[in-house]
């Protein structure tokens, strides 16, 4: 009996060594998974860049990017910085490789050269297009496309981050919390009276913020906003201005702009490109005034 | 807040008018003869049939009119559930068939077969039998939908294939050697739970359940309809790959609804074959399930009770036209399907909402949403 006691004390001890052991090895586990989340399995792991590590305010980074197409640099040597919180507009004439480096972001196109990091945590480079949404990175597309025949809270409510399986969306319920959130974003995107109206009698401005609603919903870390004023009324522009400063500090947002006027309004730090690299940065009057930005871009598109 | 949704304003009128016409049928059914109010056995077995025939238009409009799949191909589920309920029909005859062979249906005496097929044991157990009934309908759905929806086959392309399964079947269950009673089928059946088929308490009992299994399968779709899942279904019938972007598995989601449906298919099909006393590989034949869709678009799809106005009225006039006019039914069941396309749109349940001058669309919505 006593024996067996002291057996088992024994067992417990020298447990214990260990186990304290592994403690520290799952911290390092630890770190080390949250740094390949979403990555595919089998891959080298770069530490995340000395830039990244130093100034710790850095979402989106994007360093020395070339991506080419049959001999045609769609970006070359592109070098990019977005902070935390920021609303960053990026301009830039037909075939300066704006949406390209948007497909680069989002997994869709794999660059030949260069590192994409969202802040220190993901290696956007070593993740597919589902795992890069997954990460929080929500990309909204020029073509407006919502669900027609549902309504505007419906459409929201699809949205909704969660489980999506057959029976847990059959049994889904709106908790009170989702109900505010829902409420919330309603709001922010201006379509609280239109709640019940199906989505398709919406009008075209109305259907962009409905999907900037949607994307909301998911509760992305950054946003990526394809010419989202394209085709809309100038009463409907000031309204997406005010939306999108709404918006601002809470996401990364990634605004990629034809439309002058609009990125004026927005009147936040512009990045202009210009055949796949970046020509000026700074606010719209510095870039406006940059001699090589009037040549590429502003001389030919009256401003 | 559940109940009001699933329960709204048409279908607790559907469900009432359902409820208190089919308790008048059952009563008059059961009325003595001499009464002014009597109703023929025929007449109530006749309703019934109408009404197995509104479940599998309701099993369809759960697919197509919600989730955009088109089936030209739901009769085969009807057929199979209809198949395995008439196995347990032919063996309830027992020694009462013509041969009189006590374990043997009569066509497997005919084609000289000693013992009973492996896949016909267990058929005496009616138990097991309407087990079977949800099953077997339900695994063929699964096997033949699971690599169908995986591969993205869908529109046109995915009623070709659901056209061709049913044809397959037609084909298999001609053939005397599959043990199903080839190109007759099964048929002389006498008796269900030792009570006669054709007793007007049997025949009242099988009309009963039917319009059971109908309003109990109608709120069973309005549940699912109303859900967030009747949502998704909505979102992938209209913008599929906006769905998928979300992050629903669209497969998935319509495996589960085409397997639902094929179960309810089945069901109506195994409450069909005791009414009618045959089934044979006719249900199979691609046009009986053409013929169903047909009643779901003169209904009104994407809207359930749409479909069983639908299937009421087309197999009405079915049985009027095939006693008077034999040869042009198919002629005025085309017109119809033309007629009812061109200037209806919204199908027969949408005449009210075209009355009273509102879009019809608005009406779909509210059908769809709250």
């Amino acid at each position: 009996m006593n024996g067996g006691n002291s057996q088992k004390t024994d067992a417990l001890s020298s447990g214990a060594i260990p186990g304290e052991i592994d403690d520290a090895a799952r911290a390092i586990l630890d770190e080390f998974n949250s740094r390949r989340r979403g990555m595919r399995p089998g891959r080298f792991i770069p530490a995340p860049p000395k830039a990244l590590r130093e100034k710790s305010d850095i979402a989106l980074y994007l360093e020395k990017i070339s991506v080419g197409f049959d001999g045609f640099k769609a970006l070359n040597n592109l070098t990019l910085y977005v902070d935390e919180g920021e609303l960053r507009c990026i301009i830039g004439p037909n075939g300066a490789g704006k949406t390209t480096m948007m497909d680069v972001i989002t997994g869709k196109t794999k660059p030949d050269r260069g590192s994409v990091w969202f802040t220190d945590e993901y290696n956007l480079l070593a993740m597919d297009e589902v795992s890069i949404a997954g990460a929080g990175i929500c990309r909204k597309f020029q073509k407006p496309s919502v669900f027609e025949e549902l309504t505007v809270l419906h459409n929201l409510e699809l949205s909704l981050k969660g489980e999506k399986s057959v029976w847990s969306t059959l049994r889904a319920r709106l908790s009170g919390e989702d109900e505010d959130f829902l409420e919330m974003v309603l709001e922010r995107i201006r379509l609280q009276e239109q709640h019940d109206l199906a989505a398709g009698k919406l009008s075209h401005g109305q259907k962009q913020w409905l999907e900037i609603g949607m994307l909301l919903m998911q509760k992305p870390r950054m946003l990526l906003l394809d010419e989202p004023a394209a085709g809309m009324s100038p009463g409907e522009i000031e309204r997406t201005v005010e939306l999108l400063r709404d918006l601002e500090g809470e996401q990364v947002i990634l605004l990629v702009e034809h439309d002058m006027a609009f990125v004026r309004a927005v009147a936040r730090k512009v990045t202009v490109l210009h055949q796949g690299s970046v020509l000026a940065e700074g606010d719209m009057d510095a870039v406006r005034d940059n001699p090589a930005v009037i040549e590429a871009y502003l001389g030919t598109e009256q401003c | 807040m559940l109940r009001e949704r699933v329960l709204n304003r048409s279908t607790t009128v559907f469900i009432g008018c359902l409820a208190a016409a089919a308790s008048a049928v059952a009563v008059c059914g059961l009325l003595p003869a001499g009464s002014p109010l009597h109703l023929d056995t025929y007449i109530v077995g006749l309703l019934g049939k109408y009404l197995c025939f509104a479940l599998l238009a309701l099993s369809i409009d759960l697919v197509w009119g919600y989730l955009g799949i088109l089936s030209l191909g739901h009769g085969a589920f009807f057929g199979l559930g209809a198949y395995v309920m008439g196995m347990h029909l032919m063996r309830e005859i027992g020694g009462r068939g013509v041969y009189g062979n006590p374990s043997l249906p009569d066509f497997m005496v005919f084609l000289n077969w000693k013992t009973l097929p492996w896949y016909w044991q267990g058929s005496d157990n009616l138990l097991f039998v309407c087990l079977l009934v949800f099953l077997v309908p339900g695994l063929v759905a699964f096997i033949f939908g699971r690599p169908a929806f995986r591969s993205r086959v869908s529109g046109v392309y995915l009623s070709i294939i659901t056209q061709a399964m049913t044809f397959a079947l037609m084909l298999a269950f001609f053939r005397n050697e599959m043990g199903f009673g080839g190109n007759n089928g099964l048929t002389d059946f006498k008796s269900l739970l030792g009570v006669s088929l054709q007793s007007e308490y049997m025949v009242t009992a099988l009309f009963c359940a039917s319009a059971l299994a109908l309003g109990l399968a109608f709120v069973l779709c309005r549940v699912v309809v109303v859900s967030r899942l009747g949502r998704v279904f909505v979102a992938v019938r209209d913008a599929e790959s906006r769905a998928r972007f979300i992050g629903y598995r669209v497969e998935n989601v319509k495996l589960a609804a085409f397997v639902f449906s094929a179960v309810l298919a089945g069901l109506a099909g195994a409450l069909y074959v005791p009414q009618v006393g045959i089934v044979n590989p006719g249900v199979f034949a691609p046009l009986f399930s053409v013929e169903m869709v047909v009643c779901v678009a003169l209904g009104g799809r994407g809207r359930l009770y749409g479909a069983v106005i639908g299937a009421l009225v087309v197999n009405f006039a079915k049985t009027r036209f095939t006693t008077v006019l034999p040869d042009v039914w198919l002629f005025f069941l085309g017109a119809l399907f033309v007629l009812v396309t061109l200037f209806l749109p919204d199908g027969l349940a949408g005449i009210p909402a075209r009355l009273r001058g509102r879009l019809p669309a608005l009406r779909a919505k509210s059908g769809v949403g709250m």
